[in-house]
């Protein structure tokens, strides 16, 4: 009995324990401010106590229905369940119904966006894991299990919908939870939609020796989750976390599906111009980049349209991390084909193969860069003129290549010093040498680019508003003169010394030439006084 | 590329790049392996590598000493041989000298001992038509000079001689 009694009490005791240190705390927070971040420590207790209670409870309920175990020890589940389940879940309802009421008087808490949040990344992800064993133990020949997880699951995520909706997140990150969910769903749901469209190539062009079972399980439970958190109505534009999100989607999506038809466009070069291995064996991965492919590009279909709804300078930058990533598969590719072509000539046979692969690559990420850098620079001149994404992508990857290139440039000199000093040193120039070249190219157009676009440019300066002020008696025609980013004050002097004619405002306005000015005109002619540009 | 008013024109870097794309591709083309003296012991390496290459095993085995050699033939070669590598001369991809790489020999030291030949060879291997994996092995090959010919000894690569010898 006692033996019963004093685990029970040791429970009772932290229990109490950590739950009057937390009162404390939030009391004397409280005193000092108005809430919002005071009770951070409370969400953090109730999310530990809530995942410790959802998996024990996950466990004491398969121990409870044990059709999908091989290995099963009833005891030894149900004393480690019931003894986590003792301890957490008294934590849990405590601070669930505390945290309730406190969200009431302080309603913008970034605690709740948090717990949300973690909540959905740490259940939907074991709801996933569980229902994609479940089910492809439904459609393949494998036993079904994993059903208990999927229920417990199911209704601890569900049970965070409800009070998700009940009592929605005020936060600007409050976006934050859904876009964890839709996240969790898109990544299954591309894999599964990949490796099914793989099963169904190699079907349809090879031996057909790749299952549809684990995939298809992943397809259909990724996509309807996908769906809800992406596609349900979103109550205002798109903050930070939907952003960001959204940006790596379509960098993502593209970035494999270049990839994807660059290695087929190769390899189908390689069976047309090499002496490569029979169709049948050459062609052998084509499956998995075509099934990668076009699941990437159903992804960046399916995104454009919320990808609109993204700022422009996100979509801009997007547009230049694309251009970066081409630019550096450029040079790789480009050094490669560099070591192929200067680099020790072979003993054995030359590996025209490779040398078509990193052709193609070359070519491709070349034309890439240019279409990217191209639609970027397009972007940046009509929205965000000398924005921050031209600037990253200017000066930051100019440093990037430009670290690269010193790097080079030391091993190009630790070869020649070697070779200088020890008759028997073999080591080659040609790879550091063509490091250093092509990242050295990269970093003079990088930032080059950036200094010339750092300097107000002529036509720049002269599409700028200025201000021009004229004291004269008359101001004639003057006022139509100048272009129209002029913006024209005259003073009228009072006498009848000066008056503007035609011939003189011509004068007048070359010589302003598109300069903040002041203009005094009398019977002399004129003069013309720079003055500062208002800030 | 070049902002308004620039003089270089905007179709210098697309010709330039696709005219160094075209160069390199053709120089890569074109060189096919060096051609090596037979006579000499980087030429004995070489036609070693190629009959390997080839599939032609005895042809590999003619060139190994026949203390080497043992009871070892062909077939045993085939056993542990490889056809889908490229080879050259040197310790490639070696900036830095390549202390720690070379094998150790008998004694303890890096270097080998005076009097033996050695010729080193990297040994490219590539999966997937330059998609997949690939990896370099570095390999010493050591030779004796024995009636005006160069012949593999030791346990060359691809070290298939304790098998049967």
């Amino acid at each position: 009995m006692i033996g019963l009694l004093l685990p029970l009490l040791l429970v009772v005791g932290v229990v109490a324990i950590v739950i009057l240190a937390i009162q404390r705390s939030t009391r004397k927070k409280d005193d000092r401010e108005e809430g919002g971040g005071a009770d951070l420590v409370a969400y953090l207790v109730l999310a530990l106590s809530m995942g410790v209670a959802g998996f024990a409870l996950a466990h004491l309920v398969s121990t409870a229905f044990p059709g999908d175990r091989f290995v099963f020890d009833p005891t030894e589940n149900l004393s480690a369940s019931v003894s986590a389940l003792v301890v957490s879940l008294p934590f849990a309802v405590y601070f669930w119904r505390r945290q309730a009421q406190r969200r009431v008087q302080f309603p913008g808490s970034v605690g709740w966006t948090l717990y949300l949040t973690l909540m959905e990344l740490v259940f939907l992800t074991a709801f996933v894991v569980n229902a994609v064993l479940f089910i492809n133990g439904l459609i393949s020949e494998e036993r079904a299990s994993a059903w208990t997880g999927t229920v417990v699951f199911g209704v601890i995520v569900l049970f965070h919908e409800l009070a998700a909706r009940r009592d929605p997140p005020q936060t600007e990150a409050g976006e934050l939870r859904r876009v964890v969910g839709a996240a969790i769903g898109l990544i299954t749901g591309t894999i599964g939609l990949a490796g099914t469209l793989v099963a169904g190539f190699e079907t349809l062009l090879g031996p057909g020796s790749f299952d549809f079972d684990p995939w298809l399980a992943m397809l259909i439970v990724g996509v309807p989750i996908w769906g809800y958190r992406w596609f349900t109505a979103w109550p205002g534009p798109p903050e930070t976390p939907r952003t960001v999100w959204s940006v790596a989607v379509q960098v993502g999506s593209v970035v494999i599906a270049i990839g994807s038809a660059t290695y087929v466009l190769a390899i189908s070069l390689q069976y047309v111009l090499a002496d490569t291995a029979p169709a049948g064996q050459h062609f052998d991965d084509v499956s998995i980049a075509l099934g990668s492919g076009v699941a990437t590009l159903a992804v960046w279909l399916a995104h454009r349209r919320s990808y609109r709804e993204v700022a422009a300078s996100p979509r801009v930058f997007a547009t230049y991390v694309l251009a970066a990533i081409s630019l550096a598969v450029a040079i790789a590719a480009a050094v490669t084909l560099t070591i192929f072509a200067f680099g020790n000539r072979p003993l054995v046979g030359g590996d025209t193969d490779a040398v078509i692969a990193a052709a193609t690559v070359l070519v491709v990420s070349l034309s890439t860069w240019g279409l990217f850098g191209r639609a970027a620079r397009l972007a940046a001149t009509t929205e965000t003129v000398a924005g921050w994404p031209r600037r990253m992508y200017t000066l930051g990857l100019g440093m990037i290549t430009g670290l690269v290139a010193a790097g080079a440039l030391i091993t190009t000199l630790v070869v020649v010093l070697n070779r200088l000093l020890d008759e028997t040193f073999t080591g080659s120039l040609v790879e550091p040498m063509a490091l250093l070249l092509f990242s050295g190219l990269a970093t003079w157009y990088l930032l080059g680019s950036y200094v010339r676009e750092r300097a107000p440019s002529e036509e720049r300066r002269r599409m700028e508003p200025f201000d021009v002020t004229i004291v004269t008696s008359h101001p004639g025609q003057i006022a139509v003169k100048f272009p129209d980013n002029a913006r024209l004050r005259v003073i009228h002097r009072g006498d009848d010394l000066g008056p503007i004619d035609d011939e003189t405002a011509d004068r007048i306005v070359a010589a302003v030439d598109g300069r903040p000015s002041v203009v005094w005109v009398d019977s002399d002619g004129f003069r013309v006084a720079p003055v500062r540009p208002r800030s | 590329m070049s902002e308004k008013g620039s003089k270089i024109p905007r179709w210098l870097l697309p010709a330039g790049l696709g005219v160094l794309v075209v160069i390199l591709v053709a120089i890569a083309l074109a060189r096919g392996p060096v051609s090596l003296d037979p006579e000499t012991a980087e030429g004995a390496v070489q036609e070693y590598l190629v009959a390997l290459s080839d599939e032609r095993w005895d042809d590999a085995a003619a060139v190994i000493h026949e203390d080497a050699l043992g009871d070892c033939t062909g077939d045993d070669i085939a056993m542990f041989g490889t056809v889908d590598f490229t080879a050259e001369l040197g310790f490639e991809g070696d900036f830095f000298g390549g202390v720690g790489m070379r094998e150790t020999f008998d004694d303890g030291a890096v270097n080998p001992p005076p009097g033996d030949t050695f010729v080193d060879v990297t040994i490219h291997h590539s999966t997937d038509g330059g998609f997949g994996s690939s990896w370099s092995e570095h390999v010493s090959f050591e030779l004796l000079e024995e009636e005006g010919f160069w012949w593999i000894t030791g346990d060359p690569w691809p070290y298939f001689v304790w098998n049967c010898r």
